[in-house]
């Protein structure tokens, strides 16, 4: 008898614990979240604004975080954007970017997007859009025209669909620029290639003398893409043929310019152009035989800068120069073009209010105007407007050679911001198979062609 | 059993906040991610319902059959591999040999490294520019055995295996070893008199006396390494050109990377079976030795 009531006894209590937990929980954070927003009223009303913006409460995901090269950029400008609009709750979520995509399109399928969010323009933007899971900001740039008109094109045409643009770049990403060691080049009398001619004649040269040619990482599939492939493909191929081939507009991806790129970037694999492990370490890591001297060139987005500076050696630093892939012959495209987008932006979720909406806005705003192109500068990013003052004499030397790189060639799209997300996994996993022998160019193109519904 | 009869309700109320727990976050995900596997969905737009559709993709599709070739591989190399050498060292490590004690705790060690660790750890040894194992070929003169370890399509898998050979084959030695000193002593004294050698001790008395732990360690082999998915995910993440994909990991990239939702849950779903079948035939394997 006494057992039974032991037991009895127990089984309530835990149940009783577990309805507490339960409950106890969202009363906690509700009080809590009360008292936070009541002392911030507070605050509000006793501190001398000027600005009138309505008090709005909203959740902001992004990626600027650890090794991002806007981490630094991002905590600065929140602090300024708090300090500016203090009766704004801001709930900022920071996720490393390689999770970011993955967490945002499970939280998408799951319905909870947040109020505010990082997306990547092009292929994703129209994926969200099309979903109907962004609201646009065109009532906010017919408004601010002024604001609007500093951008360099692309920055908003990359995240416009229908006629409804969705947010505004962060800067620009350049992805295929050629980071090259002009003292290795001079000690075995190279110049820099202008040809492929010349390209294979320093690959062999530097190859006979024991020096990488091209410092290169691909165990994450996007690299030999991204910085490669979408300069290198259209200089075979020129701009207008890949939109013609994802509209179905008479272009192929079977057609001989495409498969001529690859199987010129087969030639330059099986020359040994790149370190032998290429297909077992990522970027970061292919970026340390360039750093030590061990590599004469290195092909990597305007990304790798900020790690450039930081991690060249003062003796180095003066011998690295930027450049672009050379001309190939029969090419058809511009041979003075380099790959690169617009950098990610902020959107605005379909479901927010119209109070959280134009708080966003002010976000995305801040985040953009000459002020914060000022700090792009200053965390050597490219800039997204048309003219930023930047002060030459205290910018990095290397900021100021892809400056003048971007200044000199016109940009052309990136394949995996081209393509949806299928597609790009089979360019990805393709250029892999023909580094490695396992496939033939002209069996990519096909597997491509198969995926353009 | 009666006290079980009398206290049946009490039972029910103290396991009911468990059971809810596991309905809600364990059942019902997965018999909700099974529905999805009949569906065409990018996580974005609305479920499209298209049958049995995702699953005729899977039958032609070749890199989920090459995940699964893999799989098997893993499983052929993981008997044939971690048994046999976890056996031989058992039997040697129980005699009393010098530094028993030592061998045994550094076999044992690479069980108790976090799998990351372990694949970057050879992913370095590998690496084929700077990895010590083509630093020291080439030192020894050996330059043509050199090889491309992980990134050569061939080599990449088996590269893989011994890793996971490496990491595991500690774990069977400690079990065999726990058998080999529950064979009671009497009978190896028996023996002992019989003037039987060590060889006839060995392939008479010890072997079959843990034949039931080896069908145990090889159940544990299958159930391993079907699931083996960080091993892969970060020495390979799959590559190159799938030439690594796991079934495992071949889903995860194929929901999470490039977001078919729908056809990853197929792909889940025919995981599941799969090895539900291999789980059976194992199971079978093992009461029939059992029952022998």
């Amino acid at each position: 008898m006494n057992r039974r009531v032991l037991c009895l006894l127990l089984a309530v209590i835990m149940l009783l614990s577990f309805a507490a937990c339960g409950a106890s929980k969202p009363a906690d954070t509700g009080s809590s979240s009360n008292s936070a927003s009541a002392a911030q009223s507070e605050e509000t009303k006793s501190a001398v604004n000027d600005n009138e913006a309505q008090s709005a409460k909203f959740t902001l995901w992004h990626s600027y975080v650890g090794s991002d090269q806007r981490t630094e950029f991002m905590k600065e400008i929140m602090t300024q954007f708090r300090a500016k609009y203090t009766n704004y709750e801001i709930d900022e979520q920071q996720i490393p970017r390689d999770q970011y995509q993955t967490k945002l399109k499970t939280q998408a399928a799951a319905g909870q997007l947040p109020d505010a969010f990082v997306i990547w323009p092009n292929a994703m933007t129209i994926e969200f859009s099309k979903a109907g899971l962004l609201a646009d900001i065109n009532d906010l740039l017919s408004r601010e025209t002024e604001w609007k008109d500093k951008f360099i094109g692309r920055a908003l045409e990359e995240f416009t669909v229908d006629g409804k643009t969705y947010s505004a770049g962060l800067g620009v990403s350049v992805t295929s620029i050629v980071f090259y060691n002009k003292a290795l080049f001079e000690k075995y009398n190279l110049t820099y290639p202008a040809n492929y001619a010349e390209l294979k004649k320093a690959i062999t040269t530097f190859k006979e003398n024991k020096v990488i040619p091209i410092a290169h990482g691909n165990k994450a599939k996007w690299p030999a893409q991204s910085s490669i492939i979408s300069c290198l493909a259209n200089r075979y191929t020129g701009s207008e043929w890949l939109d013609n081939v994802l509209a179905k507009n008479g272009a192929k991806f079977t057609d001989p310019e495409f498969v001529a790129a690859l199987t010129t970037f087969k030639e330059i694999t099986d020359m040994g152009a790149f370190n032998k492990d290429f297909s077992s370490i990522d970027n970061v890591q292919a970026r340390d035989y360039f750093y030590r001297g061990d590599a004469a060139m290195m092909i990597e987005g305007s990304w790798a800068v900020p790690d450039l500076i930081e991690k060249l050696t003062p003796e180095m630093k003066p011998n690295i120069e930027l450049g672009i892939l050379p001309a190939f012959e029969g090419g058809k495209g511009d041979a003075n073009v380099m790959s690169g987008v617009s950098a990610t932006g902020i959107a605005i979720n379909a479901k927010a209010s119209p109070e959280q909406k134009t708080a966003v806005e002010n976000l995305i705003m801040f985040t953009t105007n000459s002020d914060a192109q000022k700090l792009y500068a200053k965390s050597n990013i490219p800039v997204s407007y048309k003219d930023v003052d930047i002060d030459s004499s205290t910018s990095d030397p290397i900021y100021t050679k892809l400056t003048k790189l971007i200044s000199d060639h016109p940009l052309v799209t990136v394949y995996d911001s081209a393509l949806n997300s299928e597609q790009a996994d089979i360019v990805n996993n393709g250029l892999q198979a023909i580094m490695s022998n396992q496939k033939t160019p002209e069996q990519i193109a096909e597997q491509l062609q198969a995926a353009v519904k | 059993m009666d006290i079980i009869r009398k206290n049946v309700k009490y039972i029910i109320a103290g396991m009911l906040p468990a059971l809810l727990i596991y309905f809600i976050f364990v059942l019902y995900p997965i018999v909700r991610s099974f529905i999805y596997g009949f569906y065409d969905w990018n996580g974005l737009s609305e479920p499209i319902y298209t049958g049995l559709n995702n699953f005729k993709i899977i039958l032609t599709d070749e890199v989920f059959w090459q995940s699964f070739k893999n799989n098997i591989f893993i499983v052929l190399f993981s008997i044939f591999g971690q048994v046999p050498i976890g056996l031989i060292l058992a039997v040697i490590l129980s005699r009393n040999i010098k530094g028993a004690g030592f061998f045994r705790t550094a076999f044992f060690i690479p069980m108790i490294l976090s799998t990351v660790v372990v694949g970057l750890l050879w992913s370095t040894i590998l690496n084929s520019q700077v990895g010590i194992i083509n630093s020291i070929l080439e030192a020894i003169g050996l330059e043509e055995l050199t090889q491309n370890w992980l990134g050569d399509p061939k080599l990449a898998m088996l590269s893989i295996c011994a890793v996971i050979v490496w990491q595991c084959f500690g774990y069977y030695m400690i079990i065999f070893l726990a058998a080999i000193q529950n064979i009671p002593e009497e009978i190896l004294e028996a023996a002992d008199i019989d003037g039987a050698g060590e060889l006839k001790k060995l392939t008479n008395i010890i072997l079959p006396m843990l034949w039931p732990t080896v069908m145990t360690a090889v159940v544990l082999c299958i159930s391993g390494s079907m699931r083996s998915f960080d091993l892969v995910f970060v020495m390979t993440g799959g590559g190159p050109a799938n030439a690594t994909e796991l079934m495992a990991t071949y889903m995860y990239n194929k929901t999470f990377a490039i977001y078919q939702y729908g056809y990853g849950s197929a792909v889940s779903l025919v995981i599941s079976i799969i090895s539900f079948g291999l789980i059976i035939i194992s199971r079978s394997l093992m009461s029939r030795n059992l029952s022998d």
